[in-house]
């Protein structure tokens, strides 16, 4: 240290280590300075006019939910099958527990049960139970629709949303809502002031003019455990959390002094991953879900609507669909074959179950469901193995997905890399061990 | 997370200043593009840690590993080859010397 000054000695040592532990957060924080839309800081998503799905809208038509395999797969396997498969799925799932096959054990029969019981009631109509600014004398909140999403974003990541989204009605989005939901009952377009549920149908008033959309984060570690009993409680839990937020939301909503129209069942009101596409939250995918830039596919994407004016967000390009043209390891690895492994998507539906107007990857819905009831439980292995859904704690799965979205050149690369180094899937008994946090997520993602 | 960072920080700010002294110290010729690569093994080296890092809290050993050899190897193979530059380039030097004298 002869020729090293104490001066010259802590200079060096100070600013390396200054830069190297201040580096990451200090960026983080530059880059979500002033920023208010969907997403916080990551340069190499692009806000686009044109979704990067093809849609045709002279296509599109209002969609019946109930076409989907979700309620009408007795119709089209026949109402014999039908019942063969809730045999099926109920001996299965019993005959599993018995055997004590991991991932359908007791612990883990007992874990669905309990959170799929903490579901509350869910309500197209309004909420009741929040004081109004009227009732509490004062003026309702006003605010400009900026202000408003930006109030709306604070509240709903409050309640457990992980990104929120909005979007202003026009024909193209009314074409997204569902013409019937999965009741059968129709959605109605009507002008009154509040809108209100008979016994034949859910009227939406044209003043409420505005669609949130929004995720909830799952749980991938949970996922790699489906198909199981154990892997299902990923989405199980979801959906419960799901009904408590939207109750804070209509209550939220009710309490500012306007009025917020929601889901009257899991899956209603409207396609989750074509109003997830168009309001910015993610791209649509091979798989047919929704893929985040911040998780993946490891969300669940719901929607409600709203009369307090919101600003919109726009459709976003992270290079996903070009990624999916060469991945195929959800179609791959999809053990009913239901994924497509076309390389190119097309117009052509698979099935009713289809909503056409847009080019996808459509899938056979009816394999996916047989499937289901072979394992007693939903699947999800196409969300598990997806290479979007990464955690981002190591920093190279930023790295891959700003490279993707820049160029496809290293896709192949990365697929063969995926596939060297990530478990498909993980042992559900190991599962119990781990020291997950809280609902089996990080909520601290993509925050700073 | 943040002592772990700052830990590493202070190894490698050692490191380099001691380093810079034994330059100094013996008046060794050290180019532009040495410091550049050991300043990008440097990098190489602190990204394939904490991709070992993230990897294991990602429940992703394998992964984790499988960065740190991609990401330390070159590391290493940068930094030698910086260091057998300069080595290689004073002990012609040293010679040169040791001939005119």
């Amino acid at each position: 240290m002869d020729n090293l000054s104490r001066k010259e000695f802590l200079k060096t040592l100070g600013l390396t280590g200054a830069g190297i532990t201040l580096a990451t957060p200090l960026s983080r924080a530059l880059a979500a300075n002033g920023k208010s839309s969907v997403l916080r800081d990551k340069w190499w998503v692009k806000e686009v006019d044109k979704p990067t799905v093809d849609v045709d809208w002279q296509q599109v038509e209002r969609f019946k939910e109930w076409q989907t395999t979700r309620r009408s797969y007795g119709e089209y396997v026949g109402e014999e099958k039908l019942e063969e498969w809730g045999e099926t799925r109920a001996e299965n799932v019993l005959k599993f527990e018995k055997e004590g096959k991991p991932g359908y054990t007791t612990k883990d029969m007992a874990l669905g049960a309990a959170v799929n019981s903490a579901r509350l009631g869910l309500s197209f109509e309004p909420a009741e139970d929040a004081s109004t600014p009227e009732e509490r004398g004062v003026p309702r909140y006003e605010g400009t629709p900026e202000e408003n999403a930006q109030v709306l974003r604070a509240a709903m990541r409050h309640m457990g949303a992980a990104t929120v989204g909005f979007l202003q009605r026009d024909d193209k989005i009314n074409k997204l809502l569902y013409k019937e939901d999965p009741d059968q009952k129709p959605i109605v377009f009507e002008d009154t002031d509040v809108g209100y549920e008979t016994d034949e149908k859910r009227a939406l008033p044209n003043k409420a003019e505005w669609v949130i959309v929004y995720t909830i984060q799952m749980s991938q570690e949970t996922m790699t455990r489906c198909p199981t009993e154990l892997g299902s409680q990923t989405t199980g839990l979801t959906y419960t959390r799901f009904t408590h937020i939207q109750y804070m939301l209509q209550q939220f909503i009710r309490s500012l002094g306007y009025n917020c129209y929601g889901e009257a069942s899991i899956n209603a009101l409207g396609i989750a991953p074509a109003l997830g596409v168009m309001s910015g939250l993610g791209e649509l995918s091979r798989l047919q879900r929704l893929v985040t830039p911040e998780y993946g596919p490891m969300v669940r994407v719901f929607k409600a609507v709203t009369d307090l004016p919101l600003a919109p967000t726009k459709p976003i390009d992270f290079g996903c669909m070009d990624f999916c043209k060469d991945c195929m390891k959800c179609a791959t690895l999809c053990p009913s074959g239901a994924l497509s492994t076309e390389r190119e998507p097309y117009w052509e539906t698979k099935g009713p179950w289809n909503s056409p107007g847009h080019k996808a990857w459509f899938e056979d819905s009816v394999r996916c469901r047989n499937y289901w009831a072979e394992v007693g439980t939903n699947c999800g292995i196409c969300f598990a193995v997806c290479p979007y859904s990464k955690s981002d704690e190591a920093s190279m799965h930023e790295i891959v997905k700003a490279t993707a979205a820049n160029t496809s050149a290293f896709n192949d690369f990365f697929i063969k890399m995926d596939d060297l180094v990530y478990a498909n899937q993980k042992s559900p008994e190991e599962w119990w061990q781990l020291d997950l946090p809280e609902l089996g997520i990080d909520t601290t993602r993509e925050h700073g | 997370m943040f002592v772990f960072w700052l830990l590493i920080g202070i190894v490698i700010g050692v490191c380099c200043s001691l380093l810079m002294n034994y330059v100094r110290k013996n008046n060794l010729a050290v180019k532009w593009y040495d410091r550049l690569l050991v300043v990008i093994g440097i990098i190489m080296l602190v990204l394939g840690i904490q991709n070992l890092r993230g990897s294991l809290a990602e429940y992703e050993p394998k992964a984790g590993i499988f960065s740190l050899f991609m990401m330390g190897i070159p590391a290493v193979i940068v930094i030698g080859v910086a260091f057998y530059l300069v080595y290689s380039r004073n002990r012609s030097a040293d010679r040169k010397e040791s001939i005119s004298t």
